[in-house]
């Protein structure tokens, strides 16, 4: 049929099939604004449109409902280089992280102006209610708001913004993200934006069954539908034993997985896949495979899985592991580890007191808004990948082992993200592009449903705790237990190295002088869980920080007065991570920097700690509870990272990274860090990250590695650089290079003469030059800086209902220096908003068959903007470190670490219940009133 | 597959084109579009047939069904004829975007088990017309929920306008804000001096469609708000909850909605006689 609309004010007439769907023309009509984040329920916003002005998602949309109406896209707000003042404001503010939502996000404000030109707060969260991001945790956009607003009144507008630093020009002041105007604009920059015509869809059938053995499998009718070009079976499968998890080599994890095996591990694994011109082809084939399943016992606990005669998840002569792991795999073991300092016995006997506590936390899912994507193709007889990866060198070896092939014929490029939080640290989709690509010739991709990323990717692990503490009558802490056991779901990817941190981002927070772990890792026929945003930290946070509260409550102290008693400072030597290492030993190191101090001050002022707030309602009990946490930046001995800077011919430069930004705002950081020491713009400073081919090798983005390691690479060939200049002008003007040095912008000047960049540049890459100044910068590292932060909840419960409503939130850090304040903040708002999601609203739920049963966002509910605390401040407190370049340490995961334990002793203080399962629902809640109703 | 998609430009072409094709009535989509295109032949799009209207109506208000739930919410016409419980409702869904797709006569057509529209219309006594190629015949909600006609365009939805000693209260509970209410539940009464007359009570969330508590409104029937609340209040609650039986599902178990629904409910109870509304 032919629709006429309007369209960013072009009159368009499309003829499109009736069942078309308005989402799907636009994005045939190459509108890249709109994106799909859930499967067309209507639950995500990401495909928002202006249509007549009001904010409507086009998923839930005919192309037939658009005749006659008017469509506004962002695409329409910018003209050529131009920005929108509204597009210019979201850019200023730190308000855009992956930038997947971006778009929807912009027209929602959009919205709201034309309708209210002075909104209220109330007014903006109703305007964004719509509209699902992860990252940010919407907190700035209140700002953005404002400043768009004063935007459209004068385009100079500005906001004021935290600044760090004052003795530098751009390190510690807040500027645009570079990679911001792209994504403020929906350039076509993800992957699905890349996915050529003629690419073939692989579309994945799953296993309805927890744990089966594959008898038979026929594809024949699957190949005869039109358009099916290839099928991948256990039978063609390369019979190559691998691990999909993204980690420094030999990775601490087994290798117990083919690409499809006859063996299938829990429901949604992976039975067979199929290649077709089509998706709608894909699906089709999926359908008729015929497979019979020899239906195996299943495993959906830890005490399933230790049982005596437990059904066993995977066979030694099916797993190979890389480092030794200590697995037991007939008992389900799939690694294990303890160690400590001190003697743990003599402290407990030592103690006046001694608390022995249980906790387990549930899984939940990341939830990037950009489903898991990857295009694969062969060009020149090389294997080209374009993936939305945290970690393209990790994924290149995995796809080479898989394929059999050299990693000098594959190049992966890493494309902007829509997010990533770890569930992209991982080979989760690029292993069958690649295979169907390399096998067909043909580009081939691959779009996993929301569906299927809830239940094929990587979920987060359930633990549970056993945590033991002695103190003396003061508070002293004599001894702390942990034995953490862990469920790794039916493939053991990160198995070891996630639950052992939650012991090793807690322990060395304290100066207890004996401490001890117990980590225990089961396999289990339940989905895969893996790396995500903390990494373990929360669930180990949450275990040993309402422990501490529980202690403190036990000794009638004020539980900050009790981390106050125990808590490290600089200097301090940490000899617990020696014991700590990830499948080998680890190294001790001594506290570089700490703001645990000023965290705690501020936290305390911001919520009014020590007093209570009465509400005049019975039924609602209003409390306050806080935890101090911490993180790493990156892994000292295991990590590397590598940047290249090579000046061009008029004296800018092109800065080449391995460091992967998943919306951090690593790309920022390097652009940053490089503008500041050799004194140019960050204008004349462009960048290639990452590539393969063009980019050194770096690890990737994870274990918060991204500003000490990858910004460490670029402090040291921006350095490396500065002295290449240096030299290269003494030279060309006569003076000793001491005597030299660099102004902003871009020049040398000398007592007795300068000169700029472009000449310099000119000069030095002529006929009589000493050759282009290229500079590499090498980084690894033996010791790294801790952030740390305390994180302070007020909620408000409501007795009746056990329903916990989020009044304020402190999330008080010491980042070190922020690189980019407006970024760093963003990082932590984002980082609380998704433990406010885990701790109130989401939780995996599986049937008795280990189904998950909420695989989608109506069921499985993450927190929208009205689900945040009004008063939610976020501040960095001024901390200089010697490590890190200029002075920084890593912010992002720790930003997850304490929202849990704040929110359970906030509850305790409201209610005197111990929260001692995480998340904290509102069932859950009330089912332990009741509980302490019947004791009393 | 849709293979047609028609445009009639009044109530009366609709009508006929549904008895010509037997097509499915489309308005916003949010419903029927959801996951991907209906699976219908013929689809009748409504959004040429003017029935986007607020209107007095001799003592109601009747309200176009094309009307999107954001024009309810944003309604001045249904606040300033003390009708605010159903902006309130409106209001309830927490997506605005869906809010801006979503019309009342498509949630009452979806007829849902927690609808946040059905709720408060029931206690208000609403009445559908529906008009089908024999004509138009006026409908109690309640019959419509319990046997909804499908074949019928809802034409209006009239809701009487509360008197002076009516009382009204809507409480809703979900998991998140922008989540389909757990339960949901609307109260109206009538306060005789302080006696409480034909209570109406609805609950969402409890059963396939919305339901009336009928055993529970008798606990309340001749009761005297100013006094002995209390064990009218337990004689409520019980029959409320010897009344419905929800489901266990991933929401919440059957036991805790129960919990939910006496709690919402006795909400209601205590807003509709709160001393400055009696």
């Amino acid at each position: 049929m032919h629709i006429h609309f309007s369209l960013n004010g072009s009159a368009i007439d499309a003829d499109v099939p009736t069942s078309t769907g308005a989402f799907e023309l636009l994005r045939d009509l190459d509108i890249h604004s709109v994106k799909k984040g859930c499967d067309a329920e209507g639950a995500c916003g990401a495909c928002s449109i202006l249509l007549d002005g009001r904010l409507v998602p086009s998923c839930m949309m005919l192309a037939a409902q658009l005749e006659g109406r008017t469509v506004e896209t962002v695409e329409g707000l910018s003209s050529g280089r131009s920005l929108h003042p509204i597009q210019q404001a979201f850019l200023e503010t730190g308000i855009i992280q992956c930038g997947y939502c971006t778009p929807a996000m912009v027209l929602a404000v959009k919205g709201l102006l034309d309708r209210i030109p002075d909104p209220s707060r109330e007014d903006v969260k109703d305007a964004l209610s719509g509209i699902y991001c992860r990252c940010t945790g919407y907190e700035q956009i209140f700002a953005t708001v404002e400043l768009a607003r004063a935007k459209l009144a004068d385009p100079d507008a500005t906001v004021e913004l935290p600044r760090f630093r004052e003795d530098l020009r751009v390190v510690g002041k807040s500027s645009p993200r570079v990679d911001g105007p792209q994504l403020v604009r929906a350039e076509p920059v993800f992957v699905e934006d890349k996915v050529p015509d003629d690419a073939l869809h692989i579309k994945v059938l799953r296993s309805p069954h927890a744990h089966a053995r594959i008898r038979r499998i026929d594809v024949s009718a699957a190949e005869a539908v039109p358009g099916v070009v290839k099928v991948l079976t256990p039978e063609n499968a390369p019979p190559v034993l691998y691990s999909s998890a993204g980690q420094g080599y030999p990775e601490p994890s087994p290798y117990d997985r083919r690409l499809v095996d006859s063996v299938v591990r829990f429901v949604g694994d992976r039975v067979a896949a199929v290649a077709a011109e089509t998706e709608e082809a894909a699906v089709e084939a999926i359908r008729k495979i015929e497979v019979e399943y020899e239906p195996l016992e299943w495993v959906f606990s830890i005490e399933q899985a230790k049982a005596e005669g437990a059904p066993v998840v995977h066979r030694p002569e099916n797993v190979e592991f890389p480092l030794p792991i200590h697995a037991d795999l007939s008992r389900n073991v799939a690694a294990r580890n303890d160690g400590g300092i001190g003697d743990v016995a003599q402290g407990f006997a030592e103690a006046d007191v001694v608390l022995e506590r249980s906790y387990s936390c549930g899984r939940v899912h990341a939830s990037p808004l950009e489903p898991h994507i990857a295009l694969a193709m062969v060009e020149e007889g090389r294997l080209i990948v374009h993936a939305s990866t945290q970690v393209p060198w990790h994924m290149r070896r995995i796809l080479a082992r898989i394929l059999g092939i050299k990693e000098n014929l594959i190049r992966v490029i890493k494309e902007r993200m829509g997010g990533g939080f770890g569930t992209k640290q991982d080979v989760v989709v690029e292993d069958l592009a690649a295979w169907f690509a390399w096998e067909t010739r043909r580009p081939c991709t691959i779009r996993l449903t929301r569906e299927e990323v809830f239940v094929s990717t990587r979920q987060r692990h359930y633990m549970q705790f056993n945590i033991k503490l002695g103190a003396k009558r003061d508070g002293t802490l004599t001894a702390i237990e942990i034995v953490n056991e862990a469920d790794t779901g039916a493939y053991g990817v990160h198995c070891l190295t996630v639950p052992m941190n939650a012991c090793s981002k807690t322990l060395p927070l304290y100066r207890c002088p004996n401490m001890r772990f117990d980590v225990t890792v089961y396999y289990t026929t339940l989905p895969i869980t893996g790396a995500y945003q903390g990494y373990g930290a929360p669930q180990g946070s949450f275990a040993v920080q309402t422990a501490l509260a529980e202690l403190a409550a036990e000794l009638d102290m004020d539980v900050v007065e009790l981390h106050r008693k125990n808590m490290v400072h600089e200097g301090f030597r940490l000899e617990i991570l020696k014991c700590l290492g990830e499948g080998k030993e680890g190294i001790a190191q001594t506290v570089s920097s700490c703001g645990l101090e000023p965290c705690l001050d501020r936290a305390c002022e911001l919520l009014e700690w020590g007093t209570r707030v009465e509400t005049t309602e019975p039924h609602i009990k209003v409390g306050k509870g806080g935890s101090i946490v911490q993180q790493g930046s990156g892994l000292p001995g295991i990590d590397s990272a590598n940047a290249t800077l090579n000046m061009l011919g008029d004296g800018t430069f092109m800065l080449l990274l391995g460091g992967t930004d998943l919306g951090t705002g690593l790309d920022t950081v390097a652009i940053k860090i490089t503008s500041e020491i050799l004194g140019v713009s960050m204008q004349d400073i462009s960048y290639i990250a990452a590539d393969t081919d063009v980019s050194p090798f770096d690890v990737g983005a994870y274990a918060s590695s991204g500003t000490y390691f990858s910004g460490g690479a670029v402090f040291r060939a921006a350095t490396i650089m500065k002295t290449q200049i240096l030299d290269a002008a003494a030279e060309l003007l006569g003076e000793p290079a001491a005597d030299l040095v660099l102004e902003y912008p871009a020049t040398v000047r000398g007592k007795k003469g300068s000169m700029g960049f472009a000449e310099l540049a000119n000069r030095t890459q002529s006929g009589t030059g000493r050759g282009q100044l290229v500079a590499h910068g090498a980084f690894t590292a033996d010791a790294a800086p801790i952030p740390y932060a305390a994180h302070f909840a007020q909620v408000r419960v409501d007795t009746r209902t056990g329903k916990v409503t989020m009044d304020r939130f402190a999330a008080i850090h010491d980042a070190g220096t922020p690189i980019n304040p407006e970024l760093a903040l963003g990082q932590i708002y984002g980082g609380v908003s998704k433990g406010i999601g885990h701790s109130l609203s989401e939780q995996i739920l599986f049937d008795g068959e280990g189904r998950m049963q909420n695989p989608s966002f109506l069921d499985y509910k993450v927190p929208n903007i009205k689900d945040h605390p009004d008063d939610f401040y976020a501040e960095l407190v001024p901390v200089d470190d010697p490590l890190g370049p200029f002075g920084a340490k890593s912010c992002s995961e720790i930003a997850t670490n304490g929202t849990a334990p704040a929110i359970a002793v906030a509850i305790h203080d409201a209610t005197g219940v111990w929260m001692r399962h995480w998340p904290f629902t509102a069932e859950s809640v009330l089912a332990e009133l009741r509980k302490q109703r019947a004791e009393e | 597959m849709v293979d047609q998609f028609l445009r009639p430009a009044s109530p009366g072409e609709a009508i006929r084109l549904k008895k010509q094709t037997g097509g499915v009535f489309l308005a916003g989509g949010t419903e029927l579009n959801w996951k991907g295109a209906p699976n219908a032949d013929t689809l009748i799009s409504l959004e040429g047939v003017d029935l986007a209207f607020v209107r007095e109506d001799t003592g109601a208000m009747a309200i176009g069904p094309t009307i999107t739930l954001q024009s309810m919410a944003d309604s001045g016409e249904l606040e300033a004829a003390g009708l605010a419980v159903l902006q309130q409702a409106a209001r309830a869904i927490g997506s605005r975007p869906i809010r801006s797709l979503a019309t009342l006569g498509g949630n009452i057509a979806s007829n849902k088990s927690c609808s946040d529209l059905i709720v408060p219309l029931l206690v208000l006594g609403a009445t559908l017309t529906l008009a089908n190629a024999d004509g138009d015949r006026d409908v109690p909600l309640d019959e419509y929920v319990a046997a909804p006609d499908r074949n019928a365009l809802i034409t209006a939805i009239t809701v009487p306008v509360p008197g002076a000693t009516t009382r009204v209260s809507l409480e809703r509970y979900s998991r998140s804000a922008n989540d389909l209410a757990l339960i949901n539940a609307a109260l109206a009464l009538q306060l005789d001096s302080t006696t409480i007359r034909e209570p109406r009570l609805a609950l969402g969330g409890v059963a396939a469609t919305v339901v009336r508590v009928s055993e529970a409104e008798e606990a309340l029937s001749g009761a005297d708000a100013a006094s002995g609340l209390d064990t009218v209040m337990d004689r409520f609650a019980a029959a409320i909850a010897a009344a419905i039986h929800p489901i266990d599902d991933t929401r919440g178990s059957a036991a805790y909605k129960t919990d939910i629904a006496v709690e919402l409910c006795r909400r209601t109870l205590l807003a509709c006689v709160a001393e400055d509304r009696i």
